[in-house]
């Protein structure tokens, strides 16, 4: 019904305007001369790494001539959720390419609603344990595989060596002594004096993925979980006494005014916080800051050392006539070459074990921690469907506590919401 | 094609049709000169709401639309239970129950002020205007920085005074005040402007008269000015309400909602709910009470007006 | 007596003065910091230097124009948001001329449902007419930014109302001389309506121009991104620099400023109008 009207608009308008037919743009995998045609899109990260995907697939177009040749889109992703939204366009009006480039945690909706096919069957296992644990789990989804990244992400402890050192503080360099939770309240209390605050969390970013990012590893290390193994259900995980007494610690930390939740975009860098909970993206920004002195230490921990995981991640979508070709470019893009570029260019860690071994550099500090903590501690976000509601709702009761509210009440909301959001999943 | 035969028909001005071809042909044109229009407006404008009724009865989620089911008033009665939306409702009524006295109030202040014949008064006229020249995008962003509490200016300049230092957007409780009184700056000189063209109407012998019975300044305002200006005071009053229940750009760029969702809007709502959850059904039954309450709102508006003015 | 007069006029500058300072210092600010670098800007924020422009640099400006495209977010506004007004005075004066003078079958009834269509908020039908856009393929094209926007039935209700109160004697005697309605309304009925067209043209330009949530939603590349929603992504990108955000912000105002230096009487007298009409 709704189409039949749209249908008769679309032909009053055919005559006057372009583009209005049913022509798809997207509609994939077509075949010339024996060449399978392919489509790719990728988000528009930092120029550098534009030019590297670029790079990339003119070099698989080389190895494959005659079988295979992909053409890529760069979308920009922008603030908010632009890059998002058009593969939801895309998807509802049969428009998506055959290889998708997308952020982790996102895997899981893009799966239940059918947006993304499976790969398993495409990729060799043995090559798969060379992964990191984080990127497989960001990218299965009800058993069942479905992205796999070239980067990894991780979040760390950055902290300005001057101003422990005055302090008589010394950042634990090894995981076996990773702070505890306790440990780095005090450290954050030490360092606290007059204008220079023990911390920065970045609460400058605003309510959004990054405190989910961050803020689940607090859960998760205090025993919490955000879902249940089978991820059906919040009520119960989400708002379990361990997830709230993870809150509570943050909520202590607002509290005793370590840290602030009105800071500036560069304290850490700006010398007005003496550590910084922060993204490695973060480090060749510190290059404009001469007079920053800079460590970095481990993601503290209550009774599990874990660390933020997650980056972007290439997928087959479900409308590809050539799932087959379209695995191979996935596979292409997060192959180990491909990984040790991408984390040259980037600064970010691998997805790769064997990677890590080409990239000497983290084999010493700083960055050694940044491989301690992707090989053994790193945690992805649940793939769910409902992944959407969940980060949105978590990041507010995150930031509830910061501010000072009642952990428990803001965590009941959001199991409830994250919840009904589940339900529309059940078949 | 049109034009050239119209001109062939000019240089012989008897017409060679018949009557009735031409009152066939005037209904042509008359269709043809509405037609545009109605059709865009069908299109655009009538289709999309008589969906978003359809939506606000459906689950349609926007990833899975071959999956929407009819589900009646579940949307509606989730609505009902639903305490965020109940406060974005309460957030939305307070902006709007401050801001359109407060705005208004202070715009017709503005306007009699500059309304005097002073030396310089363009230049008072211009400053108050500026604001409204920023567009509101503009003007959030820089408030944004001048509501920092630890680099901004609001605190630095309100110091002086011996006040604060105030938490502004980063508190629950200051949030929304501080984007009412940034939203009063940057609207109430368009007001002002509308006024100033109000008073000026205004004939001067009206005054003059008044000041030979010997009235006052307050009974000139109170006998000769607002009655003046009274059809103009009710549009801005309905106009300034309208736009107000519409508050979504400031919170958007300012605090996306928060703290703690105490800037969190209707139309905002409309669109967390529709485009970050996906959840076309839900954001349809907000959209579709966003549209019932302006529609309240006008028709009392219209309601009182008629009877005052009459 | 005199002397009280003097007194009030003196009150009553500094009042107005005062309420000057505080509708113009975030501007003075804006403009003053966008020539500064980030720690002068910083370290002037406690004291009056803020707005004192004693540093008169460009690399804020030049540091813009190296992170964002933004000429072309103001080309991409001022395209289309002109062509929304060309195309709207067209088809709108249109409607409201058959409106106003001819006669046909429903006539009232169809204006009414136009009157009607005034009071939908756009907001409400946001999310239907982004997946009609979406069916049509325009997410993302210039179309999706303009083509929903011709049609305004408030600005239809405007040339109605102006074209009601023309005389019609002038019409009436084109009409015996044998010109065709299209030729009236273009040669004698246009240039009678120069002030409403004007007006039209200039609350429809203002509008548009600030328009932010649809273009937010239906266009995702930066190729046809608005200038609104450009200074929005740029405020949200990091590195968030003081400077560059200020620079940017100034270089925007500059479109509406122009406007209104020069259409500021048709602007306020036509609000003024439509607010005597309604």
């Amino acid at each position: 019904m709704k189409k039949g009207v749209l249908l008769l608009f679309c032909l009053i308008f055919a005559f006057s305007m372009a583009g209005c037919s049913n022509d798809k743009q997207g509609a994939s995998g077509t075949e010339k001369g024996g060449e399978v045609q392919l489509k790719m899109w990728a988000h528009q990260g930092q120029p550098k790494e534009v030019d590297f995907y670029k790079k990339r697939i003119d070099e698989f177009n080389k190895e494959h001539k005659g079988k295979i040749n992909v053409k890529l889109d760069i979308i920009p992703s922008g603030a908010g959720h632009a890059y998002e939204d058009k593969i939801n366009a895309a998807a509802t009006s049969n428009g998506l390419p055959d290889v998708l480039d997308m952020d982790g945690p996102f895997v899981g909706n893009y799966a239940a609603t059918g947006i993304l096919a499976p790969i398993d069957d495409y990729v060799d296992k043995k090559d798969k344990q060379d992964f990191a644990k984080s990127i497989i789990q960001q990218g299965t989804y009800d058993g069942k595989l479905y992205a796999l990244g070239a980067m990894e992400s991780s979040i760390a402890v950055f902290y300005n060596k001057k101003l422990l050192k005055e302090a008589g503080i010394q950042a634990p360099e090894t995981l076996d002594k990773a702070w505890t939770w306790d440990q780095f309240m005090e450290a954050s209390k030490k360092l606290t004096k007059g204008d220079v605050k023990g911390l920065t969390m970045h609460m400058d970013l605003g309510v959004g993925e990054w405190l989910t990012y961050m803020g689940s590893v607090f859960v998760w290390s205090n025993d919490g979980l955000m879902l249940n193994k089978d991820r059906t259900k919040a009520e119960g995980y989400l708002n379990s006494p361990e997830s709230v007494e993870a809150l509570d610690y943050v909520k202590d930390l607002f509290k005793s005014k370590v840290v602030s939740v009105s800071n500036g975009p560069a304290d850490f860098e700006e010398g007005k916080a003496a550590m910084m909970i922060g993204g490695v993206w973060l480090i060749p920004g510190f290059e404009e800051y001469k007079d920053l002195d800079w460590g970095m230490t481990y993601f503290p921990y209550s009774k599990k050392k874990v660390s933020p995981s997650g980056s972007w991640a290439f997928g087959v979508s479900s409308q590809s006539q050539h799932p087959k070709e379209a695995a191979e470019v996935a596979k292409w893009m997060s192959n180990k070459d491909s990984v040790v570029e991408i984390s040259k260019i980037t600064g970010m860690p691998p997805a790769r074990e064997s990677a890590f071994k080409e990239l000497t550099e983290y084999d010493k500090l700083p960055k050694k921690i940044i491989k301690d903590q992707v090989l053994n501690t790193a945690k992805a976000r649940p793939a769910t469907p409902a992944y959407p509601v969940l980060s949105a709702k978590f990041a507010e009761a995150f930031q509830a506590a910061t501010l000072g509210q009642d952990v428990k009440k803001e965590l009941d909301k959001a199991a409830k919401d994250t919840d009904r959001e589940l339900e529309r999943f059940k078949k | 094609m049109e034009p050239v035969t119209q001109k062939t028909k000019l240089n012989n001005p008897l017409p060679t049709v018949s009557p009735k071809q031409r009152k066939r042909k005037n209904l042509f044109t008359s269709y043809g000169f509405a037609a545009p229009a109605m059709i865009l407006l069908f299109v655009f404008l009538i289709l999309p709401a008589i969906l978003a009724l359809y939506y606000s009865f459906t689950n349609y989620y926007l990833l899975t639309p071959e999956k929407t089911k009819f589900v009646a008033f579940e949307n509606y009665k989730r609505l009902a239970e639903d305490t965020l939306f109940l406060k974005s409702l309460g957030n939305t009524a307070l902006f709007v129950v401050i801001v359109v006295p407060v705005q208004t109030l202070v715009a017709l202040a503005l306007a009699l002020l500059v309304n005097q014949k002073l030396m310089g008064i363009k230049f008072f006229r211009m400053a108050f205007f500026a604001p409204v020249v920023t567009s509101m995008v503009i003007v959030s962003i820089l408030w944004t920085f001048i509501y920092n509490p630890d680099n901004g200016l609001a605190n630095s300049i309100l110091n002086i005074v011996g006040l604060g230092p105030f938490q502004f957007l980063t508190d629950k409780d200051q949030a929304m005040y501080s984007i009412i009184f940034m939203s009063i700056w940057q609207g109430a000189g368009y007001q002002m402007m509308i006024f100033l063209a109000g008073l000026q109407d205004i004939p001067d012998h009206q005054y003059e008269a008044a000041s030979i019975d010997g009235a006052n300044a307050w009974q000139k305002l109170i006998h000769i000015t607002i009655p003046g200006i009274r059809n103009i005071l009710a549009f801005i009053a309905i106009v300034t309400m309208i736009a107000a229940t519409k508050l979504f750009i400031q919170p958007f760029v300012m605090t996306q909602g928060g703290p703690l969702d105490s800037t969190k809007t209707l139309v905002y709502m409309v669109y967390e709910t529709g485009f970050k959850f996906r959840d076309v059904g839900y954001s349809s039954a907000i959209a579709i009470l966003f549209f019932v309450i302006v529609l309240i709102i006008s028709i009392l508006q219209r309601k009182f007006i008629k009877e005052n003015t009459e | 007596m005199k002397k009280n007069r003097i007194i009030a006029q003196i009150g009553l500058y500094v009042v107005l003065i005062l309420l000057a300072i505080l509708f113009l210092f975030p501007l003075v600010w804006m403009v003053v910091s966008s020539f500064k670098t980030e720690p002068e800007i910083f370290a002037d924020l406690k004291s009056f230097r803020a707005f004192v422009p004693y540093t008169f640099s460009l690399d804020n400006y030049t540091g813009v124009f190296e992170r964002i495209p933004f000429i072309r977010y103001l080309l991409t506004s001022t395209l289309y948001v002109s062509v929304i007004v060309l195309l709207g005075l067209f088809v709108n004066s249109l409607a409201a001329y058959a409106f106003a003078r001819m006669q046909f079958k429903g006539r009232d009834l169809l204006f009414s449902i136009v009157v009607a269509l005034i009071i939908i908020p756009f907001e409400s039908i946001l999310l239907p007419l982004y997946l009609i856009i979406d069916e049509f393929d325009w997410l993302n094209t210039y179309q999706a930014l303009i083509i929903p926007f011709i049609a305004n039935a408030f600005n239809i209700f405007m040339f109605r109302q102006f074209f009601l109160n023309l005389p019609k004697e002038l019409e009436e005697s084109a009409r015996m001389d044998g010109a065709s309605t299209i030729r009236i309304f273009f040669q004698i009925v246009i240039p009678l309506s120069k002030p409403v067209f004007i007006t039209v043209a200039l609350l429809t330009f203002i509008t548009h121009w600030g328009d932010f949530m649809w273009p937010l939603i239906a266009t995702t590349d930066e190729s046809v991104r608005p200038l609104q929603v450009g200074m929005q992504f740029f405020f949200h990108q990091p590195p968030v620099r003081y400077g560059h955000v200020m620079a940017a912000l100034t270089m925007a105002t500059i479109p509406l400023l122009i406007i209104f230096v020069f259409f500021q009487k048709y602007y306020v007298q036509g609000i003024a109008s439509a607010g005597m009409k309604n």
